[in-house]
């Protein structure tokens, strides 16, 4: 299946030209919500290719760390480069960078009034000007990836929790972003649907997509992830491998929160 | 199956009203042949002035007019009832066919195409075409209309002569008043009317003038019509022979085209000389050794019969009173013009020499005496005790201890207050309403002026009137003049003239004995106040197109108009935020009454722009239900998860294609209810339109109320078609509904 997202999902050598390694570079991130102070000081990058877990007690600001990735939170302060770019900056247009950044919600978030398979084509149809033909080909390819080519025409409402997650990973997929952000895909699901959206999501790791995500999957970010961004109380508490910070965290509050969930 | 059967009940009432509204004119006729034992039948198309009209404002709505009058003196001298049915004119002619109709008055000329369908008397009046145009625009002669646009009536013998000239663009209208009126909004170059209907359109129009077309060889007058071999033809024409003889034609002719308006050209003396053939009386002669000089009269104009407005054509004030200032003008060679008033401001006018005589109805008390003259009395009134039939109460004494209703501000209000010992008066606005408060039993009894008494109960069978024998007091109309004033004695003279030659006696008949034709033998035939009611639902029925015209357009545009303003008021640019809750709040906190009549009144006078009635309706109701849609659709968008905005926005998706298919959808889906609540609203407060005179279902109702004299049963109507027309609302709203509710 590795191959299989690389087939859909690859982009001509001119594309990826002159793109840096670095995907994502957060520089000093602030961010307050009146007197609340959710991110304070945040600087990390992530490479692209790269799988990171966004790990940390609930409140530590992990999903506004996620969300101003794609400046569906406008940082306070700071600066957020994709691919080089300086999306903070008033001069970026934002709604190109997105077409280049997924992002797959809690609540799925899928369009109740379209099929699965117009909730696949709308953002490529509208945004990038393709064909119908040519959307509903990539539509129709993405569908058969997460396993529901045969709901294509069924509206959201006829789908189960994990279905509408992988109809909603398709979606982000059909714009072709080199960057997906999840934000704790498989909190809202109920626990025999949870394998398969991290099916789904290994599968696109495998296939080289950066990733950033949001979870409480330990097992997930253990097995799939090629870095831990511990968060607390808005700050990057550890920054470690897996297999480190699993076993041996290098901080207290990490090691309180493991001892607490394991 | 309980659904279905519910939604084939409402198809089966609405294809019963359409049917009615179709089948309205037959229904009509049915019964005319039948009771013809000494009856003849004449029809008409009540809307041409002068020659027929309907006078329908004031609790009155008879056709008068010229033809009326001739139809009248001729069956009368033949011994017949007459009964006037009233048409298109396009009608007319299939009626007089198919013996629906005994004859036809229509201001019709005989056309050689005509003569093959109908026969005709003489004729016995000759009328002119005329050009009328705006002013400005210089249109002298048929030869100016080359390429001009040029409005006719339909189907009359001025459509003919349009289409017989070169490169004219004729457009046939349907009633002389739509023609003006697309003159007026310069729509049309100019009009070919009849110069008596011209007449009266321009003396009220002061931008129009017209020119009279000479006449061609052809025959251009009016003749009767009647169905083919009608043994009528011979006996009409002696009586219109005997009426040019005896001068009575000409009587008529002065009386309906002579003196109308103000402007008196050269034009008429030719039309005097047309006429000159019949044996005339003096007052013309007597006028034109005058002219210029002009008399000013005030009057209140809402008090039928002696004076009100005739509304749907010229507007011009019309009843007893105008009719005698008229005759007494003519009589003195004077013109005359005539200025309205409220009744308060009548002798201040005087006073103030404004006017140099009023006349309203005006009883010649103690206090007006001190400030202004009168002449003689030319008409007493009596009044009236109108009580529930069986209710006994026929004297004065009789109302001690009951409640008393006069018409506030009237001589009855004082009357009452002094004579009648022990009764409780309650002054109401409206003599309308005096009667619906004793039919429902809120007062015992009204004091009423006897002639309105009459028609009043001749229409409803259930109540009865007893004549208050006159006391000492002078009660009965006067003439005022401001103080000292040299004309009261040449008014007094021709007042007793009229007396004595009859003319008073003729025209209090006309005015106070005619309503709602009152006999007795014909109060027996009366149909009940339900059933005149129910004849009436095809009448009140047309209005339902104008109706969900109002509601459909308004609440289209005011959808699009709400979705603009809900967009200003969620968007982050602060001066649409700034106008869109500005407006809201201004058009949610004044009435939509106000509304309209400001859009409808201040339009012309700040712009220029002579708004139509309709227009200025359907403006102001997408204004208003703009206003509150707008704060329906806003909560709609809130409403709609704001993980949806996120999903289109991660997705790369702009502001406007978001707003437009994903999240204006689900909003709409959510509010659709209040959606149809909001045009249910509409659709019962476009009778508010009736207010700047559109004529809708409410005001339909409120007309044949009017001219029937009965007061809550058109309502009881209007109210059934209402209500069908928001169950049909609300079932296709339902329905969308639930189309809508499938996909989510």
């Amino acid at each position: 299946m590795n191959d299989d997202y690389n087939g859909v999902l690859k982009k001509d050598a001119a594309a990826l030209n002159g793109k840096t390694d670095i995907a994502i570079q957060v520089e000093d991130l602030y961010k307050s919500f009146g007197s609340l102070n959710v991110l304070q000081g945040i600087s990390t990058e992530i490479d692209r290719g790269q799988v990171v877990a966004l790990i940390g007690p609930s409140g530590s600001g992990k999903s506004t760390f996620l969300r101003c990735m794609n400046l569906l939170e406008t940082p306070t302060s700071g600066k957020v480069f994709i691919d080089g770019k300086e999306i903070t900056s008033p001069k970026t247009d934002i709604m190109k960078v997105r077409q280049n950044v997924g992002m797959v919600f809690q609540h799925f978030n899928l369009f109740p009034h379209m099929t699965v398979i117009k909730n696949i084509m709308y953002a490529p149809l509208k945004v990038k000007n393709i064909s119908e033909e040519e959307a509903r080909r990539v539509g129709m390819d993405l569908l058969k990836k997460v396993g529901l080519e045969a709901k294509a025409n069924a509206y959201p409402s006829q789908l189960s929790g994990g279905q509408k997650q992988r109809v909603a990973i398709a979606r982000s997929l059909a714009m072709k972003p080199d960057i997906m952000l999840f934000d704790e895909p498989t909190s809202a699901l109920d626990p025999e649907m949870v394998k398969e959206v991290l099916d789904v999501m290994k599968d696109l790791a495998k296939s080289g997509m950066t990733m950033a995500v949001v979870t409480h999957e330990m097992g997930f970010a253990k097995e799939v992830a090629d870095r831990i961004l511990f968060l607390d109380q808005g700050k990057l508490a550890e920054d470690s491998p897996p297999e480190q910070f699993f076993s041996n965290p290098k901080c207290d509050r990490a090691k309180q929160f493991l001892d607490n969930i394991l | 199956m309980f659904r279905k059967k519910w939604l084939m009940a409402i198809l089966f009432i609405a294809t019963l009203v359409i049917s009615l509204i179709v089948g309205n004119l037959k229904t009509e006729y049915v019964t005319a042949q039948d009771n013809a034992d000494k009856k003849l039948v004449m029809v008409t198309s009540a809307d041409y002035p002068p020659y027929q009209f309907r006078q329908t404002d004031s609790g009155n709505s008879e056709i008068v007019g010229f033809d009326i009058d001739i139809a009248k003196y001729i069956t009368k001298k033949l011994g017949y009832k007459l009964e006037i049915r009233d048409t298109d004119f396009s009608g007319i002619i299939p009626a007089l066919q198919s013996g629906r109709a005994d004859f036809a008055m229509s201001g019709m000329t005989p056309t050689a195409e005509r003569k093959k369908n109908v026969a005709f008397s003489d004729l016995y009046y000759e009328a002119k075409n005329t050009i009328v145009s705006q002013k400005t625009s210089n249109l002298k002669n048929t030869a100016d209309l080359a390429g001009k646009k040029v409005g006719v009536e339909l189907g009359t013998t001025q459509e003919k002569t349009a289409k017989s000239l070169k490169d004219v663009q004729v457009v046939a209208l349907n009633r002389p008043g739509s023609i003006i009126q697309e003159l007026k909004s310069k729509r049309l170059d100019a009009a070919i009317l009849e110069d008596t209907v011209a007449k009266g359109y321009v003396a009220n129009n002061p931008e129009l003038t017209y020119e009279p077309i000479p006449t061609t060889s052809e025959e251009v007058g009016s003749a009767i019509a009647f169905p083919k071999n009608s043994p009528l033809v011979n006996s009409f024409n002696q009586v219109l022979q005997e009426m040019k003889q005896n001068g009575e034609l000409q009587k008529l002719i002065t009386k309906w085209f002579g003196s109308d308006g103000a402007k008196v050209s050269s034009y008429q003396a030719n039309n005097n000389a047309a006429n000159a053939a019949t044996p005339s009386n003096t007052p013309i002669a007597q006028n034109t050794q005058n002219t210029g000089r002009k008399l000013i009269m005030v009057t209140s104009a809402d008090y039928p019969p002696y004076e009100f407005r005739k509304t749907g054509s010229g507007n011009d004030i019309i009843g007893f009173d105008v009719d005698i200032a008229k005759y007494i003008t003519r009589e003195l060679g004077y013109e005359l013009e005539i200025k309205d008033t409220d009744f308060s401001g009548i002798i201040p006018a005087l006073q103030s020499g404004r006017a140099n005589f009023a006349m309203a109805g005006m009883t010649p008390t103690p206090e007006r005496l001190k400030n202004v003259d009168f002449s003689d009395i030319y008409y007493e009134a009596k009044n009236t005790i109108v009580s529930k039939k069986g209710s006994n109460l026929t004297t004065i004494a009789s109302l001690a201890g009951k409640k008393v209703g006069v018409q506030l501000g009237s001589t009855q209000e004082k009357f009452a207050k002094e004579k009648i010992k022990g009764a409780k008066i309650v002054a109401l606005n409206k003599t309308g309403d005096l009667i619906q408060e004793i039919k429902s039993n809120r007062i015992s009894a009204a004091i009423i002026e006897d002639a309105i008494a009459k028609g009043f109960i001749a229409n409803n069978p259930d109540l009865e009137f007893t004549t208050i024998p006159n006391s000492s007091e002078e009660a009965g109309s006067a003439i005022a003049f401001p103080k000292g004033s040299p004309l009261v004695q040449p008014f007094n003279k021709v007042l007793q003239q009229m007396k004595q030659n009859g003319e008073m006696d003729a025209l209090v008949k006309k005015w106070f004995e005619n309503q709602g034709g009152n006999q007795a033998a014909e109060e027996q035939k009366k149909p009940s106040s339900f059933e005149t009611a129910w004849g009436s639902i095809p009448f009140i029925a047309q209005g339902i197109i104008v109706t969900l015209q109002f509601t459909l357009i308004s609440s289209f545009f005011g959808f699009l108009w709400g979705i603009v303003l809900a967009l200003f008021k969620i968007s982050t640019i602060k001066p649409l935020n700034i106008f869109a809750k500005v407006y809201t709040s201004v058009f949610r906190g004044t009435p939509l009454l106000l509304q309209i009549a400001l859009v409808y009144y201040a339009t012309p006078q700040l712009t220029g722009y002579d708004i139509p009635a309709l227009l200025a309706g359907v403006i102001t109701f997408t204004l208003n239900s703009g206003a509150y849609i707008s704060e329906t659709i806003r909560g709609g968008i809130l409403a709609v998860d704001k993980g949806q905005r996120e999903a289109a926005l991660s997705l790369g998706v702009p502001y406007q294609p978001m707003m437009k298919d994903i999240i204006l959808p689900q909003a709409v889906k959510n509010i659709l209810p209040s959606l149809v609540n909001e045009s249910i609203a509409l659709l019962k407060d476009s009778s508010l339109v009736s207010t700047i005179g559109v004529v809708d279902v409410l005001r339909r109702a409120q007309i044949v109320g009017a001219e029937k004299y009965i007061y809550f049963e058109p309502l009881l109507v209007a109210g059934l078609i209402y209500y069908v027309l928001v169950m049909l609302l609300t079932w296709g709203g339902s329905k969308l509904e639930r189309r809508l509710q499938r996909s989510a």
